[in-house]
C-alpha cells in the first residue's frame, strides 16, 4: 500500500516567506491606479477647453453652482477611491494571511468592489420592528456626512482643495466629532443590545481619544503658526516637520496615529465592532445600502486621517518631479496601509485599557508634546 | 421567564439580560449563554447547552459493542481520534482483549497528531476570540496540512473512526513516516513564528494575563482536567499519571503553569504541540514491526461487569464507562467528556468580569459543544 | 492499601453501620456501595478522610436495570492517585438521592444530567425543585426521561416544529 495523493497539493506559499514580486505587485497596482485617475484629472486643464472656458468661468463663478460642482467632485471622489480602497484592504489582508483575497471578478479581483455595491443595492431594506425609525434611517447619514465634509478642506496640491478654510483644523476637528452621533444613534435606533452597546462604546471612545488628538495636531499649529492645512503644507517647502522639527514631531506624530486608529475604530481600537463580542457592534442591524454606508464612511475617514496625517508631518503633496496630488495620493496610500498593517497584526483592547491607555498615557503625553513643541518654537524662534 | 424579555426598550433597570448564542460568533458552536450585563460588567452567566443533544450515549446502548465506534467520532469532532481510543479501551478492558504493541504506537502517534490539530483549532479560535484574525488564518493552514495527513491515512479529515477496539483498522500506509517528519519540521518553525506573532504580542498579554484565574483547590473541585488543570499548576496529565498504550515507553515533558489565568491555559496548549511532535517522532522511529490488530472473537459478549477507561483527550479527561449484562449490547455507555466539566465552571468564573473578559474565559477553556451535548 | 486508608474504612463503617452495604479493594480501585440515605455522609467522608482523599470528582451518572436505577461516583485522588466507585441503588418510584454538589462542585452539571435522563430528584441541589432550571440537554418542556427503561416518546404536535427551546 503506498501513499495515496493529497487531496490537493500542499500550499508552497506562506505568510513568513513573502513573494516581494507578488506584494510589489499589488501595491504598484493599487499606486497605479490612483496614478492614473490623478492624471487623467491632472490632464484635463491642457485639453482644448478654449470653446467652453468662458462658459466654465462663467458657470463657476457663480457661488452657488461653484459650491455644487465643488461638493460633487468631492462626493465622487470619496465614492470611487473608496472602492479602490476596499480592494486594496482586502488584497493586503489576504497577503498578510497567506491567502489570495478576491481574484475572480475583474483583474485580481479589481472589480470585486463593485460587485459587492451592486450586491448591497440590490439587497431587501430591512428596519427591525422595535427600531427607532427615524434615528436607524438617519444613522449612516449622521456617520457619512461629517467625514464627507473633512474632505473639503483637505488639500490634494495647492490649487486642488475645495475650500483653502483658514481655521482648516479647527473645522476638522469641530466636524470629525460628530461622527459619533451617528454611531450612537445607530447603538440606540436598532433597539439592539449589541448595538447599544457598541455604540456606547464607539462614542466613549472617540470622545475620548479626539482629546490627545486634538492636542497633538494642536502641536502643529503652535509650530506652524496658522490652523490653514494648505499653509501647514507651504511651511514645510524646507523639510517635512517630521525631519525638520523630529523631536517633538515624531511623539506628535506617533499620538496622533494611535488616536487615528481609536477614531477609525480601527484594531486594536475595533471594541465598537468587535466581532467575538458583540456580533457587528453598532451596525449589527444593518444591510443593503445603510450598511454600505457606514462602510463607505469607514474607509473614506480612513482616507482622510491618512491625508491628514501627510499633510501635517509628511508635507502633504510636496515632492519632487511628480505632479502635487500625485505625491499626495501615494504617500496617503502609504499611510493607510501602514493603518492596514496595524489592523491585521494585532489583537483588540479591553474597553477598560482602551480608556485607561487614553486618559492615563495618551492625554499627558499628549500635553507634555504640546509643552515640548512650544519650547522648542521659542528656542528655534531665537 | 421575566428575565429574557429585551431590557432596551423598557430601559426601567440598569440591568440588561443579553442572550449570546446559540448563534454568535464567539461561542464555537451552539452554546447560549444567558448573560446579565451591568454596563460592560457580567452580573450572572448562565450556560445553556443541549442544542447538540443527539442522544449518543443512548445510541451506543443500542447496539453491539464495537459498533460505538464511529458514535465517538461525533463527541469531540475536533479530536474523533482521541474519542476512538477511549471508548476501544473501554471495549478492551470489558472484554479482555490485547493490543499488539505496534497498534500501541500507532494509536499514539494518530492521537497526538489529533491534539496538534485540535490544539490549532483552539490557538486559531482564541486568537480571533482576542480581535487577531490573521492568527487565526495561519493556524487553520497549518491544521490543513495535518488534515490532509489524517486524510492520507484514514480516509477522512474530521470523522476518523480509526482506532477500533484490538487496535487500529490498517497499517500506516508506505512513505508516511517520511510524509509526517516533513510536516511536523515544518510546523514546528511555524509556530515559532506564531508565538512572536501572538504569545509576545502586549496587547495579547494584557488581554489574557490575570483573566479568569482558576486556583488549584477550585480546578480540583470541579474536576477540570487537562491544560486547564496545568494551567492552574496541578501536574495531573494521566498520559502519565495513569498511563496506557505507548505512553509509558515515550519520553515527553508535562507542560506546567502556576499562574492559573488564560494566558497559562494558552501556553500549556502551545507547549503540548511541541511535545506532541516529540511523541510523534519517536514512535515513528520506535514503532516495532508486527501486527496492527489484535485476535478478536466473531461475536463479542463480554461476561457481566464493568470497565472504565481514562485518556487524555486534547481537552482533558475524556473517560467511558461501559456496563455490560452478558449480552451483545451494553446496558449503559457513559461518556464523560472534560468540556461538560469546565463549561459548568463558567458561570462562577465571568461573575464580575468584563464582557470581553468573558469572551477570552470563554475561549481559553476550550470546549467542543459535541462533547458537552453528546 | 496504606494504614491510613484502612482505619479511615473502619470509621467509616462505624458511623455508617448498616448504610455501607460493601466495601471492597479491587485492584486498586476501592468499591464502595452505600443505602441512598447515607451517601451525603459517605461523600463527605471519602473526601476529607486521612488516606482517602478523593477530592477530585470524576464522573457521575445512573443506568437503569430494568428494576432498579444504579447511581455510580467515580471519584479519584489527586494527591494519593486512587479510584474509588461510590455506588447507590434506588428503587424505581419515587428515586431520589442527596445532591453532592455541595462537596465537588464539579458534580453540578452531572446531576442535572441524571435528572434530565432519568428523572432520579437530586435532593439539596441548587436547583432542585424547578425542573426548567434542572433540565440540562434537553429542552426545558421535554416530558418524560428518556434513558429509562420504560420511556415512550411522546409526540405532541409535529415534531419539527415541536418544542424548541431549551431550558
Amino acid at each position: 500500500m503506498s501513499l495515496p495523493p493529497l487531496r490537493r497539493p500542499a500550499p508552497t506559499r506562506t505568510g513568513f516567506e513573502c513573494d516581494p514580486a507578488f506584494v510589489a505587485g499589488q501595491f504598484a497596482a493599487g499606486v497605479a491606479v490612483l496614478v492614473a485617475a490623478i492624471a487623467v484629472a491632472s490632464a484635463l486643464p491642457r485639453l482644448p477647453w478654449g470653446l467652453v472656458d468662458p462658459l466654465l468661468v462663467l458657470i463657476g463663478s457663480h457661488p452657488v453652482i461653484n459650491a455644487l460642482i465643488k461638493a460633487l467632485t468631492v462626493t465622487v471622489f470619496v465614492t470611487v477611491h473608496v472602492i479602490f480602497l476596499i480592494w486594496l484592504e482586502r488584497k493586503f489582508a489576504g497577503w498578510m494571511q497567506a491567502r489570495l483575497g478576491p481574484m475572480h471578478v475583474g483583474w485580481k479581483g479589481a472589480l470585486q468592489t463593485i460587485a459587492d455595491a451592486v450586491k448591497l443595492l440590490m439587497k431587501e431594506d430591512i428596519i427591525p420592528t422595535r427600531a427607532d425609525r427615524i434615528l436607524f434611517i438617519a444613522a449612516p447619514f449622521l456617520t457619512f456626512m461629517p467625514t464627507l465634509l473633512t474632505f473639503m478642506v483637505l488639500p490634494f496640491s495647492e490649487k486642488w482643495v475645495a475650500y483653502d478654510f483658514p481655521l482648516g483644523i479647527l473645522f476638522v476637528l469641530a466636524v470629525t466629532t460628530n461622527i459619533s452621533l451617528g454611531t450612537l444613534a445607530a447603538g440606540w435606533g436598532a433597539n439592539n443590545k449589541y448595538s447599544l452597546l457598541g455604540g456606547a462604546r464607539a462614542c466613549a471612545q472617540v470622545l475620548s481619544y479626539e482629546i490627545p488628538m486634538a492636542v497633538a495636531m494642536l502641536s502643529v499649529v503652535t509650530l506652524e503658526g496658522t490652523m490653514s492645512l494648505t499653509e501647514i503644507v507651504k511651511h514645510q517647502q524646507h523639510g517635512w516637520n517630521i525631519i525638520a522639527h523630529a523631536p517633538v514631531m515624531i511623539p506628535a506624530f506617533l499620538i496622533f496615529m494611535v488616536c487615528g486608529l481609536a477614531e477609525l475604530n480601527r484594531t486594536p481600537f475595533d471594541l465598537p465592532e468587535a466581532e467575538s463580542e458583540l456580533v457587528s457592534g453598532f451596525h449589527t442591524e444593518y444591510s443593503g445600502m445603510r450598511f454600505a454606508f457606514f462602510y463607505l464612511g469607514e474607509f473614506a475617514a480612513n482616507f482622510f486621517t491618512a491625508g491628514l496625517a501627510v499633510t501635517l508631518f509628511f508635507g502633504g503633496w510636496l515632492g519632487p518631479w511628480l505632479p502635487a496630488p500625485i505625491w499626495f495620493g501615494i504617500k496617503t496610500i502609504a499611510v493607510v496601509t501602514l493603518f492596514m498593517w496595524i489592523k491585521w497584526t494585532v489583537p483588540r483592547l479591553r474597553v477598560d485599557q482602551m480608556m485607561g491607555f487614553c486618559w492615563k498615557f495618551l492625554v499627558p503625553a499628549s500635553v507634555v508634546v504640546f509643552c515640548a513643541t512650544a519650547v522648542w518654537v521659542m528656542v528655534a524662534g531665537s | 421567564m421575566t428575565a429574557m424579555q429585551p431590557a432596551v426598550g423598557a430601559s426601567t433597570s440598569s440591568d440588561m439580560t443579553i442572550n449570546l448564542g446559540p448563534q454568535h460568533p464567539s461561542t464555537h458552536g451552539v452554546l447560549r449563554l444567558m448573560v446579565a450585563l451591568d454596563g460592560e460588567y457580567v452580573k450572572s452567566c448562565r450556560p445553556v447547552v443541549g442544542y447538540l443533544h443527539r442522544g449518543l450515549e443512548r445510541m451506543m446502548a443500542a447496539r453491539p459493542y464495537r459498533q460505538s465506534v464511529p458514535f465517538t467520532d461525533r463527541l469531540d469532532y475536533c479530536a474523533s481520534l482521541n474519542s476512538n481510543l477511549a471508548i476501544s479501551q473501554a471495549i478492551e478492558r470489558i472484554g479482555g482483549m490485547a493490543v499488539p504493541e505496534r497498534a500501541q504506537y500507532l494509536r499514539v502517534m494518530l492521537c497526538e497528531m489529533n491534539r496538534i490539530a485540535s490544539h490549532l483549532i483552539f490557538f486559531g479560535t482564541y486568537a480571533a476570540d482576542i480581535g487577531a484574525t490573521t492568527a487565526f488564518l495561519y493556524a487553520f493552514r497549518e491544521r490543513e496540512r495535518l488534515l490532509d495527513l489524517l486524510e492520507a491515512y484514514t480516509g477522512a479529515r474530521l470523522t476518523c473512526n480509526w482506532i477500533r477496539p484490538g487496535g487500529v483498522a490498517s497499517d500506516m500506509p508506505e512513505g508516511y513516516a517520511q510524509a509526517v517528519c516533513a510536516f511536523l519540521d515544518g510546523f514546528l518553525k511555524e509556530l515559532d513564528a506564531y508565538d512572536t506573532l501572538l504569545t509576545g504580542n502586549p496587547i495579547f498579554r494584557v488581554r489574557t494575563e490575570g483573566v479568569g484565574i482558576i486556583s488549584p483547590e477550585k480546578a480540583i473541585a470541579y474536576g477540570a482536567s487537562g491544560p486547564v488543570l496545568r494551567g492552574s499548576g496541578v501536574n495531573i496529565d494521566l498520559r502519565r499519571t495513569e498511563p496506557y498504550d505507548a505512553y509509558p515507553r515515550t519520553q515527553f515533558d508535562v507542560p506546567l503553569r502556576t499562574e492559573g489565568d488564560c494566558l497559562a491555559r494558552y501556553l500549556v496548549r502551545v507547549e503540548e504541540m511541541r511535545q506532541s511532535a516529540r511523541i510523534i517522532r519517536q514512535c515513528l522511529r520506535e514503532m516495532p514491526e508486527g501486527e496492527h490488530w489484535g485476535k478478536q472473537p466473531k461475536v463479542f459478549r463480554p461476561a457481566a461487569g464493568e470497565a472504565y477507561s481514562r485518556t487524555e483527550s486534547p481537552r482533558g479527561e475524556l473517560s467511558i464507562y461501559l456496563v455490560s449484562d452478558g449480552t451483545a449490547n451494553p446496558v449503559r455507555v457513559r461518556v464523560r467528556g472534560p468540556s461538560f466539566v469546565h463549561l459548568s465552571m463558567l458561570p462562577e468564573l465571568v461573575r464580575g468580569v468584563k464582557v470581553a473578559d468573558m469572551i477570552a474565559i470563554l475561549g481559553s477553556l476550550d470546549t467542543v459543544l459535541g462533547e458537552v451535548d453528546r | 492499601m496504606s494504614a491510613p486508608a484502612e482505619a479511615a474504612l473502619d470509621a467509616l463503617r462505624k458511623a455508617l453501620g448498616d448504610g455501607l452495604r460493601s466495601c471492597a479493594l479491587d485492584g486498586g480501585t476501592l468499591r464502595l456501595q452505600v443505602a441512598p440515605d447515607a451517601l451525603h455522609q459517605a461523600a463527605l467522608h471519602l473526601r476529607d478522610a486521612d488516606g482517602l482523599r478523593f477530592d477530585y470528582p470524576g464522573d457521575l451518572f445512573a443506568w437503569d436495570t430494568g428494576e432498579r436505577f444504579v447511581v455510580v461516583y467515580r471519584l479519584w485522588s489527586t494527591t494519593l492517585s486512587q479510584t474509588a466507585l461510590l455506588r447507590v441503588e434506588l428503587e424505581r418510584d419515587g428515586a431520589a438521592v442527596a445532591s453532592v454538589t455541595d462537596i465537588w462542585p464539579g458534580m453540578n452539571w452531572h446531576e442535572r444530567e441524571v435528572y434530565d435522563l432519568y428523572g432520579i430528584e437530586i435532593v439539596g441541589h441548587p436547583d432542585a425543585g424547578d425542573p426548567t432550571r434542572m433540565r440540562i440537554l434537553l429542552p426545558k418542556d421535554w416530558e418524560g426521561f428518556p434513558f429509562r427503561k420504560d420511556y415512550v416518546p411522546v409526540f405532541s404536535g409535529d415534531p419539527l416544529h415541536g418544542p424548541q427551546e431549551t431550558n
